[in-house]
């Protein structure tokens, strides 16, 4: 049996999208979901641009929008958005507005956490 | 009844980048201030991110919005420390830090990654 199903595992993302980090986080949450883990994403710093229908990179945005709509969680916050002088509208489907209590909960009820900052 | 202990997570996190150029370590900073209740944040500053760990007066330059965070985080006896080679690289001298901050060496910064919880390195 899988040791890994219904195990959540968090993603903190703050690379920029054409970085092999924010690329390397991707792949690794549709292989979690693949494998029966659940995933929860939080993106900060240079990853909020990840969400973005202005990305510079687009193929990243709709795979990070087909892990929403297989189940994963994923969160931005909404404060470092505005902090960029960013409007929330230009933020795509499936990736929800909140705050650093979204990335503290992410912490404490993930049984895996990885950060990505390159 | 049965009374259960939670043991809170540790969390390393290394910051290296420097202050000035850009806004990552004030980011990083929140995010440590936001779990020190639930979990236990470390801050280890290395790199160019050692300019954090001198008092303000010593700071040449406009201050960078992170300095407040780690203030912040000092108050909430939130453990920060500085790379011993990293200061002697940049000739800051240990007895010229913000108080509250701790030099360590590279032998200790191995062994708080070793067991870490979770290792963030920014």
């Amino acid at each position: 049996m899988n040791e890994a199903v219904g195990r959540k595992i968090g993603l903190v993302l703050g690379a920029n999208p054409s970085s092999g980090g924010a690329l390397m986080a991707v792949r690794l949450a549709e292989s979690a979901l693949a494998n029966g883990c659940r995933v929860s994403i939080f993106l900060v710093d240079d990853g909020l641009y990840m969400a973005l229908e202005s990305s510079s990179n687009k193929s990243l945005l709709k795979r990070f929008q087909a892990l929403s709509g297989r189940g994963a969680e994923i969160t931005l916050c909404s404060v470092m958005l505005r902090g960029r002088g960013i409007e929330a509208s230009s933020v795509g489907s499936g990736i929800e507005l909140g705050s650093l209590l979204h990335f503290a909960e992410l912490i404490t009820t993930s049984d895996k956490v990885l950060f990505f900052f390159r | 009844m049965t009374k259960t202990c939670e043991i809170k997570k540790t969390i390393v996190f290394i910051l290296s980048e420097s202050p000035f150029a850009s806004d990552r370590n004030y980011h990083v900073l929140r995010m440590a201030l936001a779990i020190a209740l639930d979990a236990q944040p470390r801050i280890i500053l290395t790199g160019e991110a050692v300019q954090l760990s001198r008092p303000e007066r010593r700071i040449h330059a406009p201050l960078p919005d992170a300095i407040g965070q780690l203030r912040l985080l000092r108050e909430m006896e939130v453990p920060v420390y500085v790379l011993e080679e990293d200061l002697q690289e940049r000739s800051i001298p240990p007895d010229d830090l913000c108080a509250g901050v701790h030099v360590i060496s590279r032998q200790r910064l191995a062994e708080f990654v070793g067991t870490a919880t979770l290792v963030a390195h920014t």
